[in-house]
């Protein structure tokens, strides 16, 4: 019983020390984006653009560790390099982070994007109109903090994704490859249908994310993201692109003890 | 001066990664005819699904093409050099189209109805068949163009079923569908208009004839093209599963055909080859069996090709059409009777 009392004894004070409280912020943030795109499959032609980011979140840091949750979501509207047709891009993407301070102002961890929804709408086309892709990606991750700066690096490792168009058709490449389609098998066009993820990692599938945040004041600051992903789900056939936002963050509640 | 450093640093970082995505990306294609030209010829080589099958030989054709192109050339004379690589694989599926919001504008494709008489006269058929003033029990679900669905049984034999589905390009829910099919259960055959029908969700289409069977039937199968070269394909098999409804529908049943039933219909028709109880009744169809991508090419232009083909059972390749099992020509010149209709109720008798 006496070593039981110990045992929950030590993980109490662990936890408590682990969670010693420095600072916890419940945040939203407001900004514009600016996207590209490629899929190399169907065309060399860029597609770039302007939209809007918004995003919520918590996060929460000590003397050990930062950890947190982010729900953000871009909006652009992209336009060919070369003509004048448009796609539209939707990117809502819920992440968690746990990173362990290391020095006084370095710290790293991991951050899982739990499910990162990357959605296209092609205006003018038809079967190849929509364009998505669905997964959850986990990173390496480092932060560093610089007087009123943060800069953030994440790497990603591992990609558990359903891409939904393949080589010829918009039907993911493994559901063509495995002779898998049929129109009777609604999985096919779901988002959703884990049967036809891949679980990728670099530098097959290579993403990075960078970050720098300068505090303006206790409750504003001012952050800019980027964004890089490529991949090939078809040898030679990459699908290439990338986000670039800035915006303010306004702490809703910011608490420091 | 704060925020002047702010600006700097800020300014700097998004100078460092804001071109970092395109150092990774392809470089833009060019927009001139001869970069254009090998842009297309390139798509039909590498994604195309029925060179074969269609006796098109893109290499031989790339090049007597090619040469045709030099300075002088004219967007409207370029546009009719790569429309003659889209007309070369006579399939409906297959297009190009200078400008999609201009109905004006250049555009090549196949022509499903040349060299074919009508198969279908509207008038006709709503004088003596299904309009309200000769046919009281029809019944429509409205939308789409007009009407997504007809059904009812027929004034000339009021045991036979009649369903129109002018177009697959709609939606009609499970409900709809129940519906539909248990208005018709009592019938002693149906004829089944598909006439018109050029096409559009085949997962609708399917998801209809799945009500004309009991069991499981193997259809064929779907070649997909699956990468560039030319042996890369990949076959789904394709075995129908019934819809297990109480209103499904295992009396004789005649489908009618023209030369526009076409994509989701050859779809439609291929599900139910296999069933002994169903016949076509009318003319060769229009085919187009495989799956379509679109596109657009480095200049704007739209463009669509068929990316698989269906090969049914047999080993048939229905890509151009099938014939009929019983063939029928429309008599435009009799406005009181549909010869097609007539007889396929003849065959229900």
């Amino acid at each position: 019983m006496k070593k039981t009392y110990l045992i929950v004894l030590f993980f109490a004070v662990s936890l408590v020390q682990l969670y010693a409280q420095k600072t916890s912020s419940f945040y939203v943030d407001i900004g514009g984006g600016f996207s590209s795109f490629q899929d190399v499959k169907y065309s060399n032609v860029r597609y770039n653009g302007f939209g809007g980011v918004f995003g919520l979140g918590y996060l929460k840091e000590n003397e050990k560790a930062i950890w947190g949750v982010n729900l953000q979501g871009i909006v652009t509207t992209e336009k060919a390099a070369t003509h004048d047709n448009t796609v539209s891009t939707y990117n809502p993407m819920l992440q968690a982070k746990y990173l362990h301070r290391i020095k006084e102002n370095l710290f790293v961890g991991a951050t899982w994007d739990v499910l990162d929804l990357y959605a296209k709408s092609f205006d003018g086309l038809g079967n190849n109109s929509a364009y998505n892709v669905t997964g959850s990606t986990l990173w390496a991750s480092a932060i560093y903090d610089y007087k009123k700066f943060r800069f953030g690096l994440d790497l990603g490792l591992i990609s558990y994704f359903k891409e939904s168009t393949g080589f010829a058709f918009s039907a993911s490449q493994n559901v063509l490859e495995n002779g898998d389609f049929d129109y009777q098998n609604d999985k096919i066009d779901s988002p959703f249908a884990f049967k036809y993820y891949e679980l990728r990692t670099i530098p097959r599938h290579f993403q990075v994310r960078t970050s720098i945040r300068y505090q303006l004041s206790n409750r504003f600051s001012v952050g800019y993201k980027w964004h890089l992903r490529k991949f090939s789900e078809v040898k030679k056939y990459p699908v290439t692109y990338g986000t670039h936002s800035l915006s303010i963050r306004y702490n809703i509640f910011k608490r420091t003890k | 001066m704060k925020y002047l450093k702010i600006k700097i640093y800020l300014l700097l970082f998004l100078a460092v990664f804001s071109s970092c995505e395109k150092a990774l990306m392809e470089p833009n294609p060019e927009t001139d005819a001869l970069a254009v030209f090998d842009e297309y010829t390139t798509l039909v080589q590498e994604k195309y699904a029925m060179l074969e099958f269609k006796n098109v030989n893109i290499n031989t054709l790339r090049n007597n093409l090619r040469g045709k192109i030099n300075t002088t050339t004219t967007q409207k004379e370029f546009f009719e050099i790569l429309g003659e690589v889209t007309k070369s694989l006579r399939d409906g599926h297959s297009s190009l189209i200078e400008d999609q919001s201009n109905p004006n504008g250049m555009s090549a494709g196949f022509d499903l109805e040349e060299g074919y008489p009508a198969g279908i006269d509207a008038a006709i058929l709503v004088n003596n068949y299904i309009g309200t003033t000769v046919n009281s029990e029809i019944k429509t679900l409205a939308g789409g163009q007009g009407f997504r669905a007809v059904w009812g049984t027929l004034p000339q034999d009021r045991k036979v079923g009649y369903l129109w589905i002018p177009s697959w390009n709609v939606e009609i829910s499970d409900d709809e569908i129940e519906r539909i099919f248990s208005d018709l259960k009592d019938t002693k055959g149906l004829v089944f208009d598909m006439r018109t029908n050029t096409g559009g969700d085949p997962a609708l289409a399917t998801k209809f004839a799945s009500y004309f069977t009991d069991k499981s039937i193997y259809t064929g199968f779907e070649r997909f093209k699956t990468g560039p070269g030319p042996k890369d394909f990949s076959d789904s098999h394709i075995t129908l599963q019934p819809s297990g409804s109480a209103n499904k529908y295992l009396k004789p049943v005649m489908i009618l055909t023209d030369r526009n039933v076409y994509s989701a219909s050859t779809t439609f028709l291929y599900s139910v080859d296999p069933v002994e109880s169903i016949k076509t009744v009318g003319q060769r169809t229009g085919g187009g069996s495989g799956s379509v991508a679109d596109g657009y090419l480095a200049n704007g232009w739209y463009w669509s090709l068929s990316t698989s083909e269906f090969i049914d059972a047999q080993g048939k390749h229905l890509d151009d059409g099938v014939e009929p099992d019983i063939p029928v020509v429309l008599n435009l010149e009799d406005t009181a009777k549909d010869e097609v209709i007539e007889r396929a109720i003849l065959e229900l008798k």
